[in-house]
Protein backbone atom coordinates (compact mmCIF):
# COMPACT_ATOMS: atom_id res chain seq x y z
CA UNK A 1 0.00 0.00 0.00
CA UNK A 2 2.80 2.38 1.02
CA UNK A 3 4.61 1.65 -2.22
CA UNK A 4 1.50 2.39 -4.19
CA UNK A 5 0.97 5.69 -2.45
CA UNK A 6 4.61 6.62 -2.94
CA UNK A 7 4.41 5.74 -6.62
CA UNK A 8 1.21 7.72 -6.94
CA UNK A 9 2.77 10.76 -5.30
CA UNK A 10 5.68 10.65 -7.74
CA UNK A 11 3.34 10.46 -10.72
CA UNK A 12 1.20 13.32 -9.44
CA UNK A 13 4.32 15.42 -8.92
CA UNK A 14 5.43 14.78 -12.49
CA UNK A 15 1.92 15.39 -13.73
CA UNK A 16 1.70 18.68 -11.83
CA UNK A 17 5.00 19.94 -13.14
CA UNK A 18 3.92 19.10 -16.69
CA UNK A 19 0.76 21.14 -16.23
CA UNK A 20 2.43 24.15 -14.70
CA UNK A 21 2.82 27.13 -16.95
CA UNK A 22 6.44 27.99 -17.57
CA UNK A 23 7.60 30.72 -15.26
CA UNK A 24 8.44 33.85 -17.22
CA UNK A 25 12.10 34.68 -17.30
CA UNK A 26 12.21 37.99 -15.51
CA UNK A 27 15.44 38.92 -17.17
CA UNK A 28 13.87 38.67 -20.61
CA UNK A 29 10.32 39.92 -20.14
CA UNK A 30 8.71 41.38 -23.26
CA UNK A 31 5.98 43.93 -22.74
CA UNK A 32 3.04 43.11 -24.99
CA UNK A 33 2.26 45.85 -27.44
CA UNK A 34 -0.43 46.99 -29.82
CA UNK A 35 -0.24 49.58 -32.56
CA UNK A 36 -1.53 53.12 -32.52
CA UNK A 37 -2.56 55.00 -35.63
CA UNK A 38 -3.84 58.51 -36.19
CA UNK A 39 -6.70 59.06 -38.57
CA UNK A 40 -6.58 62.75 -39.35
CA UNK A 41 -9.23 64.60 -41.29
CA UNK A 42 -8.57 67.96 -42.91
CA UNK A 43 -11.53 70.20 -42.25
CA UNK A 44 -12.78 73.73 -42.60
CA UNK A 45 -15.38 74.00 -39.88
CA UNK A 46 -17.61 70.97 -40.02
CA UNK A 47 -16.75 70.22 -43.62
CA UNK A 48 -14.06 67.83 -44.67
CA UNK A 49 -11.87 69.31 -47.37
CA UNK A 50 -12.34 66.94 -50.29
CA UNK A 51 -10.62 69.12 -52.88
CA UNK A 52 -8.34 72.11 -52.91
CA UNK A 53 -9.88 75.35 -54.11
CA UNK A 54 -13.38 74.37 -53.07
CA UNK A 55 -15.20 76.92 -50.94
CA UNK A 56 -16.17 75.81 -47.43
CA UNK A 57 -17.53 77.73 -44.49
CA UNK A 58 -15.73 78.12 -41.18
CA UNK A 59 -17.51 77.58 -37.89
CA UNK A 60 -18.06 81.34 -37.62
CA UNK A 61 -19.66 81.52 -41.05
CA UNK A 62 -16.77 82.81 -43.12
CA UNK A 63 -16.01 81.40 -46.57
CA UNK A 64 -12.59 79.88 -47.01
CA UNK A 65 -10.63 77.72 -49.43
CA UNK A 66 -7.43 75.75 -49.10
CA UNK A 67 -4.75 75.65 -51.77
CA UNK A 68 -2.17 73.86 -49.63
CA UNK A 69 -2.24 72.46 -46.11
CA UNK A 70 0.49 70.48 -44.40
CA UNK A 71 1.81 70.25 -40.90
CA UNK A 72 4.37 68.29 -38.93
CA UNK A 73 3.55 66.41 -35.75
CA UNK A 74 6.30 65.22 -33.39
CA UNK A 75 6.94 64.19 -29.79
CA UNK A 76 3.81 62.06 -29.61
CA UNK A 77 2.86 60.92 -26.13
CA UNK A 78 0.02 58.75 -24.96
CA UNK A 79 -1.43 59.55 -21.56
CA UNK A 80 -2.34 56.45 -19.59
CA UNK A 81 -5.41 56.19 -17.41
CA UNK A 82 -3.24 56.59 -14.31
CA UNK A 83 -1.80 59.86 -15.65
CA UNK A 84 1.62 58.56 -16.58
CA UNK A 85 2.75 58.95 -20.17
CA UNK A 86 4.28 56.80 -22.87
CA UNK A 87 6.43 58.61 -25.42
CA UNK A 88 6.63 57.36 -28.98
CA UNK A 89 10.29 58.01 -29.45
CA UNK A 90 11.45 59.92 -32.50
CA UNK A 91 8.25 59.61 -34.51
CA UNK A 92 7.43 62.47 -36.86
CA UNK A 93 4.37 62.71 -39.07
CA UNK A 94 3.83 64.97 -42.04
CA UNK A 95 0.10 65.45 -42.32
CA UNK A 96 -0.90 66.32 -45.86
CA UNK A 97 -4.37 67.55 -46.68
CA UNK A 98 -5.53 64.34 -48.37
CA UNK A 99 -3.64 61.65 -46.47
CA UNK A 100 -5.60 60.55 -43.42
CA UNK A 101 -3.98 57.36 -42.16
CA UNK A 102 -0.78 57.52 -40.12
CA UNK A 103 0.75 54.64 -38.20
CA UNK A 104 2.33 56.07 -35.08
CA UNK A 105 3.95 52.89 -33.75
CA UNK A 106 3.80 50.12 -31.23
CA UNK A 107 2.92 51.03 -27.68
CA UNK A 108 2.37 48.98 -24.52
CA UNK A 109 -1.06 47.44 -24.15
CA UNK A 110 -3.27 49.10 -21.59
CA UNK A 111 -5.82 51.77 -20.96
CA UNK A 112 -5.17 55.31 -22.05
CA UNK A 113 -7.14 58.49 -21.76
CA UNK A 114 -5.57 61.03 -24.06
CA UNK A 115 -2.87 61.92 -26.52
CA UNK A 116 -0.39 64.76 -26.58
CA UNK A 117 1.96 65.89 -29.31
CA UNK A 118 3.79 68.84 -30.68
CA UNK A 119 3.00 70.66 -33.91
CA UNK A 120 6.53 71.62 -34.85
CA UNK A 121 9.94 70.52 -33.72
CA UNK A 122 12.27 70.95 -30.78
CA UNK A 123 15.68 72.55 -31.29
CA UNK A 124 17.46 69.26 -31.89
CA UNK A 125 15.05 68.18 -34.60
CA UNK A 126 15.08 71.61 -36.18
CA UNK A 127 18.85 71.32 -36.50
CA UNK A 128 18.72 68.00 -38.33
CA UNK A 129 20.08 67.66 -41.81
CA UNK A 130 17.03 66.46 -43.75
CA UNK A 131 18.85 63.70 -45.55
CA UNK A 132 21.35 62.64 -42.93
CA UNK A 133 19.42 59.86 -41.25
CA UNK A 134 16.29 57.85 -41.76
CA UNK A 135 14.86 59.69 -38.80
CA UNK A 136 15.17 63.02 -40.60
CA UNK A 137 14.20 61.89 -44.09
CA UNK A 138 10.68 63.11 -43.54
CA UNK A 139 12.16 66.63 -43.36
CA UNK A 140 13.44 66.29 -46.90
CA UNK A 141 10.51 68.18 -48.32
CA UNK A 142 11.18 71.60 -49.79
CA UNK A 143 7.56 72.60 -49.32
CA UNK A 144 8.38 72.72 -45.63
CA UNK A 145 11.55 74.80 -45.84
CA UNK A 146 11.85 78.55 -45.47
CA UNK A 147 14.53 78.64 -48.14
CA UNK A 148 15.09 76.86 -51.43
CA UNK A 149 17.63 74.66 -49.76
CA UNK A 150 17.30 72.92 -46.43
CA UNK A 151 18.45 75.06 -43.57
CA UNK A 152 19.54 73.64 -40.25
CA UNK A 153 17.76 76.41 -38.44
CA UNK A 154 14.16 75.45 -38.30
CA UNK A 155 11.71 73.97 -40.68
CA UNK A 156 8.30 75.19 -41.64
CA UNK A 157 6.01 73.02 -39.55
CA UNK A 158 2.70 74.47 -40.67
CA UNK A 159 2.26 75.51 -44.27
CA UNK A 160 -1.26 76.58 -45.13
CA UNK A 161 -2.36 78.61 -48.10
CA UNK A 162 -5.70 79.53 -49.62
CA UNK A 163 -8.27 82.28 -49.58
CA UNK A 164 -10.47 83.71 -46.85
CA UNK A 165 -13.39 86.10 -46.88
CA UNK A 166 -12.00 89.21 -45.23
CA UNK A 167 -15.13 91.33 -45.34
CA UNK A 168 -16.75 92.34 -42.08
CA UNK A 169 -20.15 91.43 -43.49
CA UNK A 170 -18.94 88.00 -44.66
CA UNK A 171 -20.04 88.89 -48.15
CA UNK A 172 -17.38 86.89 -49.94
CA UNK A 173 -14.41 89.21 -50.39
CA UNK A 174 -11.95 86.36 -50.88
CA UNK A 175 -8.31 87.34 -50.33
CA UNK A 176 -5.30 85.04 -50.60
CA UNK A 177 -3.36 84.10 -47.50
CA UNK A 178 -0.11 82.18 -47.10
CA UNK A 179 1.25 81.13 -43.74
CA UNK A 180 4.56 79.32 -43.30
CA UNK A 181 4.84 78.83 -39.57
CA UNK A 182 8.06 77.53 -38.09
CA UNK A 183 10.97 78.00 -35.69
CA UNK A 184 11.64 76.14 -32.47
CA UNK A 185 10.07 78.89 -30.40
CA UNK A 186 6.76 78.51 -32.19
CA UNK A 187 6.47 74.74 -31.82
CA UNK A 188 3.20 74.21 -30.03
CA UNK A 189 2.03 71.45 -27.75
CA UNK A 190 -1.44 70.02 -28.33
CA UNK A 191 -3.22 67.94 -25.69
CA UNK A 192 -6.52 66.41 -26.62
CA UNK A 193 -9.26 66.15 -23.99
CA UNK A 194 -9.72 62.91 -22.11
CA UNK A 195 -11.38 60.17 -24.13
CA UNK A 196 -10.62 56.66 -22.97
CA UNK A 197 -9.26 54.08 -25.33
CA UNK A 198 -7.51 50.76 -24.97
CA UNK A 199 -4.54 49.29 -26.73
CA UNK A 200 -4.95 45.56 -27.23
CA UNK A 201 -2.06 43.23 -27.97
CA UNK A 202 -1.34 42.89 -31.70
CA UNK A 203 -4.30 45.10 -32.60
CA UNK A 204 -4.27 48.41 -34.42
CA UNK A 205 -6.17 51.15 -32.63
CA UNK A 206 -6.85 54.39 -34.45
CA UNK A 207 -7.33 57.75 -32.78
CA UNK A 208 -9.62 59.84 -34.95
CA UNK A 209 -9.03 63.56 -35.07
CA UNK A 210 -10.14 66.53 -37.11
CA UNK A 211 -7.78 69.34 -38.03
CA UNK A 212 -9.86 72.44 -38.61
CA UNK A 213 -7.86 74.95 -40.63
CA UNK A 214 -10.64 77.52 -40.22
CA UNK A 215 -9.46 77.93 -36.63
CA UNK A 216 -6.15 79.54 -37.54
CA UNK A 217 -7.90 82.86 -38.16
CA UNK A 218 -9.22 83.28 -34.63
CA UNK A 219 -8.14 86.72 -33.46
CA UNK A 220 -6.46 87.57 -36.76
CA UNK A 221 -7.38 91.00 -38.11
CA UNK A 222 -8.49 90.03 -41.58
CA UNK A 223 -8.94 93.61 -42.76
CA UNK A 224 -5.18 94.17 -42.61
CA UNK A 225 -3.54 92.76 -45.73
CA UNK A 226 -0.23 92.54 -43.87
CA UNK A 227 -1.75 89.80 -41.78
CA UNK A 228 -2.27 87.58 -44.80
CA UNK A 229 1.35 86.47 -45.13
CA UNK A 230 3.89 84.82 -42.86
CA UNK A 231 6.85 83.67 -44.95
CA UNK A 232 10.15 83.95 -43.11
CA UNK A 233 11.60 83.15 -39.70
CA UNK A 234 11.52 86.89 -39.03
CA UNK A 235 7.83 87.05 -39.94
CA UNK A 236 7.32 84.28 -37.42
CA UNK A 237 8.11 86.67 -34.59
CA UNK A 238 5.34 89.14 -35.37
CA UNK A 239 2.22 89.50 -33.27
CA UNK A 240 0.14 88.19 -36.14
CA UNK A 241 2.26 85.04 -36.44
CA UNK A 242 2.12 84.48 -32.70
CA UNK A 243 -1.64 84.81 -32.84
CA UNK A 244 -1.79 82.11 -35.50
CA UNK A 245 0.53 79.91 -33.45
CA UNK A 246 -1.68 80.32 -30.40
CA UNK A 247 -4.60 79.03 -32.47
CA UNK A 248 -2.92 75.73 -33.30
CA UNK A 249 -4.22 73.71 -30.31
CA UNK A 250 -7.80 74.65 -31.10
CA UNK A 251 -7.41 73.29 -34.62
CA UNK A 252 -7.46 69.74 -33.24
CA UNK A 253 -10.50 67.92 -31.96
CA UNK A 254 -11.68 64.35 -31.81
CA UNK A 255 -13.89 63.15 -34.58
CA UNK A 256 -17.29 62.49 -33.06
CA UNK B 1 -0.12 15.19 -24.41
CA UNK B 2 1.98 14.19 -21.41
CA UNK B 3 -0.96 14.83 -19.16
CA UNK B 4 -3.23 12.63 -21.28
CA UNK B 5 -0.75 9.72 -21.40
CA UNK B 6 -0.25 9.79 -17.66
CA UNK B 7 -3.96 9.76 -17.04
CA UNK B 8 -4.50 6.76 -19.30
CA UNK B 9 -1.58 4.91 -17.72
CA UNK B 10 -2.86 5.50 -14.25
CA UNK B 11 -6.40 4.55 -15.12
CA UNK B 12 -5.15 1.20 -16.39
CA UNK B 13 -2.75 0.39 -13.60
CA UNK B 14 -4.87 1.52 -10.70
CA UNK B 15 -8.30 0.66 -11.84
CA UNK B 16 -9.37 -0.59 -8.46
CA UNK B 17 -7.92 2.27 -6.53
CA UNK B 18 -10.25 4.99 -5.34
CA UNK B 19 -7.50 7.54 -6.00
CA UNK B 20 -8.37 7.18 -9.64
CA UNK B 21 -11.22 9.62 -9.07
CA UNK B 22 -8.69 12.42 -8.97
CA UNK B 23 -7.25 11.86 -12.39
CA UNK B 24 -10.11 13.06 -14.56
CA UNK B 25 -10.03 16.23 -12.47
CA UNK B 26 -6.31 16.58 -13.07
CA UNK B 27 -6.80 15.91 -16.73
CA UNK B 28 -9.36 18.70 -16.93
CA UNK B 29 -6.90 21.03 -15.25
CA UNK B 30 -4.46 20.34 -18.05
CA UNK B 31 -6.89 20.96 -20.86
CA UNK B 32 -7.01 24.45 -22.33
CA UNK B 33 -10.46 25.70 -23.34
CA UNK B 34 -10.82 25.67 -27.10
CA UNK B 35 -12.70 28.63 -28.57
CA UNK B 36 -12.23 27.98 -32.23
CA UNK B 37 -14.91 29.71 -34.27
CA UNK B 38 -15.47 28.27 -37.68
CA UNK B 39 -16.91 30.70 -40.19
CA UNK B 40 -18.32 29.58 -43.47
CA UNK B 41 -16.83 32.17 -45.79
CA UNK B 42 -17.31 32.21 -49.55
CA UNK B 43 -14.31 31.34 -51.69
CA UNK B 44 -14.54 34.77 -53.29
CA UNK B 45 -16.10 37.49 -51.22
CA UNK B 46 -18.49 39.67 -53.16
CA UNK B 47 -18.50 43.34 -52.29
CA UNK B 48 -22.07 43.90 -53.38
CA UNK B 49 -23.53 40.70 -51.97
CA UNK B 50 -21.47 40.19 -48.86
CA UNK B 51 -19.77 43.35 -47.66
CA UNK B 52 -22.44 45.84 -48.68
CA UNK B 53 -25.04 43.68 -46.98
CA UNK B 54 -23.21 44.15 -43.70
CA UNK B 55 -23.01 47.89 -44.28
CA UNK B 56 -26.71 48.10 -45.09
CA UNK B 57 -27.78 46.50 -41.85
CA UNK B 58 -25.05 47.67 -39.50
CA UNK B 59 -23.57 50.93 -40.76
CA UNK B 60 -25.67 52.80 -43.31
CA UNK B 61 -28.50 53.27 -40.90
CA UNK B 62 -30.35 56.43 -40.03
CA UNK B 63 -28.13 58.97 -38.31
CA UNK B 64 -24.95 57.07 -39.05
CA UNK B 65 -23.04 56.39 -42.27
CA UNK B 66 -25.69 57.49 -44.69
CA UNK B 67 -27.35 60.64 -45.95
CA UNK B 68 -25.98 64.03 -46.88
CA UNK B 69 -23.95 64.48 -43.70
CA UNK B 70 -22.82 60.98 -42.78
CA UNK B 71 -20.84 60.33 -39.63
CA UNK B 72 -17.13 60.76 -40.25
CA UNK B 73 -17.92 62.02 -43.75
CA UNK B 74 -18.23 58.36 -44.70
CA UNK B 75 -21.34 57.26 -46.54
CA UNK B 76 -21.62 53.47 -46.61
CA UNK B 77 -24.96 53.20 -48.37
CA UNK B 78 -25.33 51.24 -51.59
CA UNK B 79 -23.91 53.12 -54.54
CA UNK B 80 -21.75 55.39 -52.38
CA UNK B 81 -19.71 53.15 -50.15
CA UNK B 82 -17.07 51.81 -52.50
CA UNK B 83 -16.05 55.21 -53.80
CA UNK B 84 -15.90 56.55 -50.27
CA UNK B 85 -13.82 53.66 -48.97
CA UNK B 86 -11.49 53.88 -51.95
CA UNK B 87 -10.85 57.60 -51.57
CA UNK B 88 -7.14 58.23 -51.93
CA UNK B 89 -5.35 58.65 -48.63
CA UNK B 90 -8.35 57.77 -46.52
CA UNK B 91 -6.79 54.58 -45.20
CA UNK B 92 -10.07 52.69 -45.08
CA UNK B 93 -8.63 50.06 -47.39
CA UNK B 94 -5.06 48.79 -47.19
CA UNK B 95 -4.61 45.82 -49.51
CA UNK B 96 -0.91 45.51 -48.73
CA UNK B 97 -1.51 45.07 -45.01
CA UNK B 98 -5.23 44.31 -44.82
CA UNK B 99 -5.31 44.30 -41.02
CA UNK B 100 -4.13 47.92 -41.10
CA UNK B 101 -7.19 48.93 -43.08
CA UNK B 102 -9.17 51.43 -41.07
CA UNK B 103 -12.35 49.59 -42.06
CA UNK B 104 -11.11 46.39 -40.43
CA UNK B 105 -9.33 48.04 -37.51
CA UNK B 106 -12.45 49.92 -36.56
CA UNK B 107 -14.66 46.84 -36.73
CA UNK B 108 -12.10 44.89 -34.75
CA UNK B 109 -11.42 47.60 -32.18
CA UNK B 110 -11.98 46.45 -28.63
CA UNK B 111 -12.33 49.88 -27.09
CA UNK B 112 -14.31 51.73 -29.77
CA UNK B 113 -15.72 49.23 -32.22
CA UNK B 114 -17.87 50.06 -35.18
CA UNK B 115 -20.80 49.88 -35.03
CA UNK B 116 -20.90 51.65 -31.67
CA UNK B 117 -23.83 49.48 -30.58
CA UNK B 118 -21.45 46.55 -30.26
CA UNK B 119 -18.81 44.63 -32.09
CA UNK B 120 -19.98 42.64 -35.09
CA UNK B 121 -19.82 38.89 -34.78
CA UNK B 122 -16.44 37.42 -35.66
CA UNK B 123 -17.62 35.84 -38.90
CA UNK B 124 -18.77 39.16 -40.33
CA UNK B 125 -15.44 40.72 -39.42
CA UNK B 126 -13.59 37.78 -40.97
CA UNK B 127 -15.68 38.20 -44.10
CA UNK B 128 -14.62 41.83 -44.43
CA UNK B 129 -11.00 40.91 -43.76
CA UNK B 130 -11.11 38.24 -46.45
CA UNK B 131 -12.51 40.79 -48.90
CA UNK B 132 -9.62 43.11 -48.05
CA UNK B 133 -7.17 40.24 -48.46
CA UNK B 134 -8.69 39.57 -51.88
CA UNK B 135 -7.65 43.08 -52.95
CA UNK B 136 -10.92 44.77 -52.02
CA UNK B 137 -12.45 44.62 -55.44
CA UNK B 138 -15.76 46.22 -56.37
CA UNK B 139 -17.22 42.88 -57.38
Amino acid sequence: MKTKIFFLAIIVAVFYSACKKPTPDNTNTVTPTGTIGFHLHTNIGNNEVDSLGEVYTTLDGRMMTLAFAQLFISEIELIKSDGTTYSVSGKKLLKTYDEEEYIVGDVPVGNYKSVRFKVGFNAADNALNPTATADSAILNNDQMWFEKTAQPDGYVFLNVQGTIDTSTTKSGNMISFSYQIGTTANATEVTLPNQNFSVIEKQLQYIHMIIDYGKIFQGVKLNDVNNMTVATPTDNTTANALQIVSNIPSMFRYEE
Amino acid sequence: MLCKSLAIFLQCSAMKNKWILFFPVLLLACTKPQQQITCSLPVTVSYSNDVQTIFNTQCATSGCHTGSSPTGNLNLSTGNSYAQLSKKGSGYIDTITPTNSLLYAQMNSSSSPMPPSGKLDDCKIQLVLKWLQQKARNN
